[in-house]
């Protein structure tokens, strides 16, 4: 019988105890859901950190539980910053949802370097499969935008880039992980997505391809969906074809590349085939036989395709990761990567593209 | 009871290609760790081929009591105290390796040694557990994580973001002479076998254990998942930058319709859950085979005073444990693995040798 | 002609008023009728030992006619006269020896409907509170020349009576000795309950049941095909199976009654929900004050935002509602069952609403707390849906110092202790990969 007042006694002091280290509600945190790096004006604290924090509802409606709020600070590193930015706020600071990183475009060479990209692998609470981005003009300005058919902020953005909801053959989507593997790769250069805010809604149709060292070039619209399509295997894009007297799109449904690279040439070949229905057309397709219409796309994008291949030497950057392949498909070790350096602005592109309509849609 | 030959291998492969061999392998990857990829599992087939067969011979007995058939007490004993300290150890080194990952990933404002000494205590009770109880838990528990990791695993295997380049590029560095610790490294996926030396008490029917030839295309198949698949994802020169290579994998790995959608905290919850099991069973190995040494030690009964040599030891180890998890760093983690890596082949091939004498001794004596 | 010495003939006995003696004379000889009356049924003892006695002219006669009657039984010398009437007996003493004769009421006891485990389509009927009607019961249900039943009696006190059913050719004898080790251990006076007796055979401290009580007669036939042990107690409509493994808790006799495509997804649906009851708790605690990362980012502003109205910590809200629910599954088993629909209305609609809507509770943890009740209402057998209700309260401890690692650790502690347990020898907690069922 005494034996069961200890262990009782035991029990209730246990639990007297209560917990201490580490249990915090919550809703003592404040949900970071973006985090955006800008160049500010002080010489010595370069880095100007906001963070978009939601403000949680009891019932999500689209348009108006996206209430924010945007605190931002400068310091000499990101975590002085933040840690700054501790003292603005009321709430313990939770970066484990922050899916998004926003660069602003005047640290976009900064965040190449290893101590920048670093902040962000090393915090525990960050995600490696965040996504990366370039914002145009300041981060702070993509940060500070509400749509109107947002359910939580940020979550737009999220949708826009995880394909979950939006599909568009625009929007290229980084990873963390990915930028920094392409960042140490040999052989594969990263590129970011641009993001360009337009009064209450997102645009985001162009990225941004960079070297090791630096933002290289900014892609135009049509170049990306191009891009798009070469890096992630993107699938559901779709060609636009003109010609003087007719004009017509294809919706592809299937997309295929491979390429081999013949070092002697030196040349790269790329084959490309797609699968596709005709989405729009000035004149009916039961006009002419569709290898007609096959032929004259495939002419088209295999221009749109070399010029890709072509502004990408040019910039000598390698974002889909030829050099990559080089080095996977050859076994000299480093002397694969010395050989692919050499090589790649001499490399001619044999771009071959096969276009198959199958079927014309709903009509004629 | 062969399957229970089987859950043993599993969970220490599982673990080590998990835990450690990543870590020691990878930072080799340049340096012949991929040859050791595939000579590590003959050197530990061969080893766990001529354990289980030796083992064999003596049907239902552990190995402190085939010790004691062969051996004056006054060897016996110090063969026993080595043998424990070393199952043990390798138990402790991996939990303080998972309280490290623990506190950094799921509690990281939770001082180490608390969290240390609840895994401790914990494992010390089901260290003490009977040998037929700490099987049937190791079932239970296998059963109800290995799907959750296939499912990982698989789902990285096939996910866009594996770069199978980086995988080939790697190809390269395949003729190399490979390092005896890589070669250790990869050897100790294996390594469970050694649990036979107590649960062998269990195994009396004697019967051959089927289905042996399918452990070494399964580890393999393990080790090359585990040593490509951060790499796939993490870039053949950026997993330098990463400490625990397979958390920041799991973390890069976005499982779009899964309900929790970091999966990250059910992979780390997953592995907790196989680290208790295996400390279970190196713990309980390891105070089973010390605790012979003592006379009122007997395998049969679970009264208070049988178990009372093993439970110090536990104590004894688990203190020890505490201590050392909340002195040393991870740099100091590490050193400590690979010069464990280094140390343990020659030391389980050692062994492996003295059962494989005393196991042909035995039949030369029947004959 | 000496008088007739009640205390002499029965020793022990102390006269009650229900105590009917009668002396019966013939030829100048005489003998004593004893019967308790409440226990006995008069109109037999009218119609078999007084007509017999009506019948014969002197006492050698009578006590031969007596053989013939149906439950005679003749007392030797000791002490077993009180016994014997005490269980229904009537007694007729002759000068020279005593007889006894079996005259007990019939039992008014009807097997009842099924109701601690209720199935749709299947046996309706459960057992009686008469331990022979039980018998019977099972006799018809596993006719077996193999079914052996052995009597016994439990309680220093009560002495109730015990029955002892086993399939001769497939029980264990290891279980039987085992069985008859504990029960003569039992030091128990007074023993009414089948759930009572189980406790006395096995730990009383046990988290989990090691004995299968059932109130379903076919659900104890099928046990006693499988070789297992029923032990069935007077006065109670309930078997006692054993030994009994962790899986015979999960499975409902529906199981055997229903096409697999039906019944092993049913299956999977128990064990999630005894997922659900015991670990959703302590994971809510982990989840919502350690490791917020777990949710989806929408979900995690919701709680964040349903919390907010909330002024305590997440372990109060958890306690509270779970004492609510609890509170109100204890007060609808005790209620009538008129009053009890009103206890669940006002308690679960009314206060639950109330709750949230003064902030006390957020919503999400309504739906824990209900779903945790709901869940536990799936495992089919009562014993252990209560083992499964305590065994949440240490995970949420565990929760609240340690986060998800704690709730980890302390599945991992019930798996371990799981299988730590032995039903009568038997593994608990294991897979029964390639073993023949009756081992179970």
């Amino acid at each position: 019988m005494k034996r069961g007042w200890i262990w009782k006694g035991v029990l209730i002091l246990s639990l007297l105890w209560l917990p201490g280290c580490g249990f915090k509600d919550i809703d003592r945190r404040f949900f970071v859901m973006a985090i955006g790096i800008d160049k500010s004006n002080h010489a010595n604290k370069p880095y100007h950190v906001t963070l978009k924090l939601a403000i949680p509802f009891t019932k999500i409606q689209p348009g108006k539980t996206n209430a924010y709020q945007l605190v931002s600070d400068d310091g000499s590193t990101i975590t002085e910053a933040v840690r700054h930015m501790k003292s603005k706020v009321d709430k313990e600071l939770d970066f484990s949802q922050a899916k998004i990183i926003v660069i602003g475009k005047a640290m976009s060479a900064e965040i190449l370097q290893k101590g920048t990209l670093d902040w962000f692998l090393r915090r525990r609470d960050i995600q490696s499969a965040a996504y990366m981005a370039l914002g145009d003009p300041t981060a702070e300005d993509v940060l500070n935008v509400k749509t109107g058919s947002e359910r939580f902020p940020g979550d737009s953005l999220f949708l826009s880039f995880d394909q979950d909801g939006t599909e568009s053959s625009f929007i290229a989507t980084e990873y963390l992980f990915d930028f920094h593997r392409r960042v140490t790769e040999k052989g594969l250069d990263p590129y970011m997505p641009v993001i360009r805010p337009m009064d209450s809604a997102y645009l985001i149709d162009r990225v941004a391809v960079f070297d090791k060292k630096r933002l290289k070039a900014i892609l135009s619209p049509e170049e990306t969906r191009i891009f798009n399509a070469l890096t992630t295997d993107f699938q559901h894009f779709d060609i636009e074809t003109k010609s003087k007297t007719l004009q017509f799109a294809i919706a592809v449904q299937h997309f295929k590349y491979t390429y081999t690279i013949d070092p002697s040439a030196p040349a790269l070949h790329m084959n490309i085939r797609i699968v596709g229905e005709s989405e729009e057309s000035t004149e009916t397709l039961y006009k002419q036989p569709w290898s007609y219409y096959e032929r004259l796309a495939e002419r088209q994008s295999q221009t749109r395709y070399m010029h890709l291949l072509q502004k990408l030497q040019a910039l000598q950057v390698d974002p889909v990761g030829f050099g990559l392949r080089y080095r996977a498909t050859r076994y000299q070790r480093d002397k694969d990567w010395t050989a692919w350096e050499a090589m790649y602005p001499k490399l001619t592109f044999h771009a071959k593209v096969q276009i198959r309509i199958k079927s014309s849609g709903g009509i004629k | 009871m062969s399957r229970y030959f089987f859950y043993l291998m599993c969970v220490s492969m599982l673990i080590h290609t998990i835990l450690f061999i990543p870590r020691v392998l990878i930072d080799e990857r340049f340096d012949g760790a991929i040859p050791s990829l595939f000579i590590g599992p003959v050197i530990g087939c061969v080893l766990m081929v001529v354990f289980t067969r030796s083992m064999q011979q003596f049907k239902g007995k552990g190995l402190p009591e085939i010790a004691a058939m062969f051996l004056p007490k006054a060897a016996a004993v110090p063969l026993m105290l080595v043998f424990g300290l070393v199952t043990m150890t390798s138990g402790c080194l991996i939990w303080i390796h998972c309280a490290f990952i623990m506190s950094k990933y799921l509690n990281p404002d939770m001082a180490i040694y608390v969290l240390l000494s609840l895994f401790v205590i914990v494992t010390c009770f089901g260290a003490l557990q009977s040998t037929k109880t700490v099987l049937f838990s190791l079932e239970i528990i296998l059963i109800l994580s290995v799907p959750l990791l296939l499912t990982l695993l698989v789902h990285s295997i096939f996910s866009e973001n594996m770069n199978y380049d980086a995988v080939k590029a790697m190809i390269d560095y395949s003729w190399i002479m490979p390092s005896w610790k890589s070669v250790s490294a990869s050897s100790y996926t294996f390594a469970g076998y050694i649990g036979l030396a107590v649960f062998n008490r269990e195994f009396k029917d004697g019967k051959p254990i089927r289905f042996l030839w399918l452990i070494p295309f399964l580890g393999l198949g393990l080790m090359l998942a585990s040593f490509f698949i951060p790499i796939g994802y993490l870039g053949t020169a950026g997993i330098d930058d990463y400490i625990y290579t397979w958390v920041s994998t799991i973390d890069a790995i976005r499982m779009k319709y899964v309900f929790i959608e970091r999966v990250i905290s059910v992979y780390l919850l997953i592995l907790l859950m196989m680290t208790y099991v295996f400390t279970m069973i190196t713990w309980h190995l390891g105070s089973q085979v010390i605790g012979s040494c003592f006379r009122s030690y007997d395998p049969q009964t679970a009264a208070w005073r049988s178990k009372l040599p093993s439970l110090v030891i536990c104590v004894v180890i688990g203190i020890g444990t505490v201590l050392a998890g909340s002195r040393i760093n991870e740099i100091m983690l590490f050193q400590a693995v690979s010069s464990w890596m280094i140390f343990h082949l020659p030391f389980d091939a050692a062994f492996v040798m003295i059962v494989f004498i005393w196991s042909k001794s035995k039949r030369r004596i029947q004959q | 002609m000496k008088p007739f010495h009640l205390q002499a003939a029965v020793p022990g006995l102390e006269p009650s008023s229900d105590l009917v003696s009668r002396t019966l004379n013939v030829n100048q000889e005489s003998a004593q009728l004893i019967y308790l009356s409440t226990l006995c049924d008069k109109q037999y003892i009218q119609s078999s030992i007084m007509q017999a006695f009506d019948a014969c002219g002197n006492l050698a006669e009578f006590n031969a006619k007596l053989t013939m009657i149906a439950g005679f039984e003749r007392i030797k010398n000791g002490n077993l006269q009180a016994e014997k009437l005490l269980h229904g007996f009537a007694l007729v003493v002759f000068p020279d020896a005593i007889c006894a004769i079996e005259a007990k009421k019939a039992s008014l006891a009807k097997p009842s409907e099924t109701s601690s485990e209720s199935i749709i389509q299947g046996p309706q009927k459960a057992f009686s509170e008469d331990l022979e009607q039980n018998v019977q019961i099972i006799r018809t249900r596993y006719p077996s020349k193999n079914l052996n039943v052995e009597y016994t009696e439990i309680g220093t006190e009560s002495r109730t009576q015990l029955a002892i059913l086993y399939d001769k050719a497939k029980v264990d004898p290891d279980i039987l000795l085992d069985l008859d080790k504990r029960l003569a251990g039992v030091e128990a006076a007074v023993v009414q309950a089948s759930n009572q007796v189980q406790m006395l055979l096995t730990s009383r401290f046990e988290f989990f049941p090691t004995a299968l009580v059932t109130d379903r007669p076919d659900r104890t036939a099928l046990s006693l095909s499988k070789g297992k042990v029923i032990l069935l107690l007077n006065g109670t409509p309930f078997s006692i199976n054993l030994p009994a493994v962790f899986y015979d808790f999960m499975v409902s006799m529906d199981d055997a009654y229903q096409s697999p495509w039906l019944t092993r997804p049913l299956l999977i649906l128990r064990y999630m929900a005894v997922f659900i009851t015991t670990a959703l708790p302590a994971l809510y605690v982990a989840a919502v004050s350690y490791n917020p990362e777990f949710f989806q980012t929408q979900l995690a502003i919701e709680i964040a935002g349903s919390r907010a109205a909330v002024p305590y910590a997440s372990f109060y809200e958890v306690f509270f509602m779970l004492f609510m629910t609890e509170a109100l599954t204890e007060a609808s088993i005790r209620l009538p069952k008129h009053i009890g629909s009103t206890a669940t209305t006002v308690g679960g609609l009314i206060l639950g609403q109330a709750a949230q809507e003064a902030g006390l509770v957020s919503s999400i943890m309504i739906i824990i707390a209900s779903s945790v009740a709901v869940s536990n209402f799936v495992i089919p057998i009562n014993t252990m849906s209560y083992s499964m209700r305590l065994i949440k309260f240490p995970l949420v401890i565990c929760a609240m110092y340690f986060g998800l690692v704690g709730v980890v650790t302390g599945i991992f502690c019930f798996i371990v202790y799981a299988a730590s347990l032995r039903s009568f020898g038997r593994p608990y907690l294991k897979l029964f990969i390639g073993e023949a069922k009756k081992s179970r």
